[in-house]
């Protein structure tokens, strides 16, 4: 049943229980009053309208006064004010007094009632003054037993109004937001003997008295020999009347003490069935248990104590749920992470060595750099000897093609007068040829003169000598120029083909030059070149070098995190058995939500 | 003169070929500018040769390499064997023994006479 459902109604549900208290209390109070008071002849009827009257009149005032600590709650009640928790935390706080309030208001009652009633009958039927008395003195009686079982019977519905409004909220907020009891348990059961036991003493003891008097009484107004007949009845009438008296007494005592009971055992033992529960392990959502004095402090404190266990132990379930997922992928983790602390302390020691191999190419870099710096410098030097000697070589052919060109001169000169000779040659020869025919015919004519022609043709004969002399230096001019011819033809060929070398040997020492100078410029380029790589290379190795010593340091580090990491690895074990074990001491605790 | 003996010869060389030639049937020597006759055809050379020098001989013109003109003034002539005896039209007429050599003497006349034959023929 929902609160809405549960209020319509209940504040008359509250206030009905002092009905009952009060009715018991006036029966009580009518027995006493039959038991004990003589009325004047004719009052009685009087007294008791004036009772009916009264009652009734006081009932209702005390109604309305008790319905005004009831605002909250009653408008809650009747739908007139929203349930809020601030709505639900004053009514609360309205109900969880109401008890007290209505006892205060109950003893209030009674004395206004039985003074009313004594005036009232003291004027209306003009009662003697002894009687106004024990009205007053029956009022201060019966009034505050009367509110003690209203209070109790109040009480163990306000228990239940004040559970029932308080479903749903945080005790602690409850608590914090409500006012500590004043009253305690001790002052209650000072009070609740007083009340109970002291004042249905007196009433006994007056009751006692006064059927005593009257036994007195009759046993004096008994002829003598009907007395021990009529103080036999008083007897039996006292002890009638007083055991009437004393059973409705102890009655409403009794319901008195078991409704008091009832009210401090009753919380209690609710808070020791959750205490069992929690003890066992069944956790409920925790509920206000009301109670008064000392048991609502306890009722509170546990409350709040079972609240927070309950919220304790669900975030400890959660949190161990966390804790061993966490230390699930934890050790996961830390497996993978010990798996990639090995692979990469392997790959590490790889590339250590790499790295060192890498720092001794570095240095050999660095050594063949600086070869490579000293060969680009010697062909530097290389190719600038090459280029001056391009171009003295280049000179030299320039110088060599003039001299060439003397020589073809000079060879064609040569020619020239080697023709001019041997066309003077062609006429000595034809000249010593025509002397040679001319002496051979002569020395012909003279063989043919005979003896006579002798001597002219020795003269021929000697003549044709020296014309074949002739012919004979001539042909050897001849042939020198010939010789001559062919070796100038020869030069001149020579010159030619010179000329061409010069030439074509011109063409290449400058194409020799160009690509020295290109080899030159090449070289210096390199030679920058590799000085910049040089100086690269040294800044590189020094950089190997602290690479590897890098390397080397972080090698080290890797194998203390392995090491660390194998060490997290068994500590995420054990973590993770201690959240098994977590988990299990958590299970123990089964959450039941009421 | 008398028979068997010759005074004054002009000895010529045609190729490998020699011979000489009595003085007093050469008119002159001169230089090779005209037709003349090769004496080389008579000793089976090739015709065509276009140097050397000219005997003039009979008003026509006789080629040989080399001519050179011996003054001894008797020469003692070697007659023909009978087997050689018409061979050339009879221009051989003899030997004659010059330079530790035999040179066949030949008759200017009849070897004109033989190569205008031949050149005929």
């Amino acid at each position: 049943m929902t609160l809405g459902q549960w209020l319509p109604n209940r504040a008359r549900w509250l206030i009905i229980p002092s009905t009952l208290g009060n009715g018991l209390g006036a029966l009580l109070a009518a027995q006493y009053v039959a038991a004990t008071f003589t009325f004047p002849q004719g009052a009685l009827g009087t007294f008791w309208i004036l009772v009916a009257v009264i009652g009734t009149a006081g009932v209702g005032v005390a109604e309305a006064l008790s319905a005004r600590h009831l605002r909250t709650f009653r408008g809650l009640c009747a739908g007139s004010l929203p349930t809020s928790d601030e709505n639900r935390l004053r009514a609360l706080d309205e109900v969880r007094q109401f008890p007290e309030h209505i006892g205060r208001l109950g003893v209030r009652s009674w004395l206004g009632a039985v003074v009313a009633l004594a005036l009232s009958f003291w004027l209306v039927a003009d009662a003697p003054a002894s009687l106004v008395v024990r009205i007053v003195v029956m009022g201060a009686l019966f009034g505050p037993m009367a509110a003690v079982v209203v209070g109790l019977l109040v009480g163990q519905r306000a228990h239940e109004a004040v559970e029932r409004l308080a479903e749903g909220m945080s005790p602690e907020d409850i608590v914090s937001s409500l006012r500590v009891p004043r009253v305690s348990v001790r002052s209650r059961l000072v009070l609740f003997t007083l009340v109970m036991v002291a004042l249905p003493s007196l009433v006994v003891i007056d009751v006692t008295r006064a059927l005593g008097a009257d036994t007195v009484e009759t046993w004096l107004s008994a002829p003598e020999e009907g007395r021990e007949a009529a103080v036999a009845a008083a007897q039996r009438l006292v002890v009638l009347k007083t055991g009437l008296l004393i059973a409705f007494a102890t009655a409403m005592a009794t319901l008195a003490a078991a409704l008091g009971g009832s009210l401090v055992t009753g919380p209690l033992q609710r808070i020791a069935d959750d205490a069992s529960s929690l003890a066992s392990g069944r956790l409920v959502r925790a509920q206000l248990i009301a109670g008064d004095g000392e048991v609502w402090l306890i009722s509170n404190v546990f409350s709040r104590l079972e609240e927070r266990l309950v919220s304790m132990v669900g975030r400890l379930a959660s949190a161990t749920r966390r804790l061993a997922k966490a230390a699930s992928s934890l050790r996961r983790a830390s497996e993978d992470s010990e798996s990639g602390a090995a692979d990469q302390a392997a790959a590490l020691n790889q590339t250590s060595a790499t790295t060192e191999e890498l720092a001794q190419s570095a240095r050999q870099i660095a050594s063949s750099a600086g070869s490579v710096q000293e060969l680009s410098r010697k062909t530097l030097e290389a190719a600038d000897s090459g280029l001056a000697s391009a171009e003295a070589f280049r000179a030299a052919i320039e110088r060599m093609r003039q001299d060439n060109r003397s020589i073809a001169a000079a060879v064609d000169r040569l020619t020239g007068r080697v023709q001019q000779i041997g066309r003077i040659v062609d006429v000595i020869n034809t000249v010593a040829d025509r002397s040679d025919l001319l002496a051979l015919s002569a020395e012909l004519e003279g063989t043919r003169a005979g003896e006579v022609g002798r001597g002219f043709s020795l003269v021929a004969s000697e003549m044709r000598r020296l014309a074949e002399n002739v012919l004979e230096s001539t042909a050897e001019v001849e042939e020198l120029i010939t010789e001559i011819r062919t070796a100038t033809r020869q030069t001149s060929d020579a010159t030619e083909r010179a000329r061409a070398l010069t030439e074509s040997s011109t063409a290449l020492a400058d194409e020799v030059a160009r690509a020295l100078t290109s080899v030159a410029q090449s070289a210096r380029q390199t030679s920058d070149a590799v000085r910049t790589i040089s100086l690269a290379t040294q800044q590189q190795q020094t950089g190997t070098d602290q690479l590897a010593e890098a390397m080397a340091d972080i090698l080290g580090i890797t194998q203390q995190s392995l090491a660390t990491t194998r060490q997290l690895t068994a500590a995420n074990e054990r973590l993770q058995r201690l959240s098994s074990v977590l988990a299990e001491v958590v299970s123990r605790f089964q959450r039941q939500d009421a | 003169m008398p028979r068997g003996l010759v005074e004054g010869v002009v000895l010529c060389r045609v190729g490998e070929a020699r011979l000489a030639v009595p003085c007093g049937e050469v008119d002159a020597i001169a230089p090779l500018d005209g037709p003349a006759w090769d004496v080389g055809l008579a000793f089976g050379s090739a015709a065509g040769a276009v140097e050397g020098k000219a005997l003039q001989c009979f008003g026509q013109l006789l080629r040989v390499d080399s001519v050179d003109v011996l003054t001894t003034p008797e020469l003692t002539v070697l007659p023909v064997p009978s087997l050689l005896t018409g061979v050339a039209d009879g221009a051989l007429t003899g030997f004659v023994e010059l330079l530790g050599a035999l040179w066949p003497l030949v008759s200017a006349g009849h070897l004109l006479e033989h190569l205008r034959r031949r050149a005929e023929a």
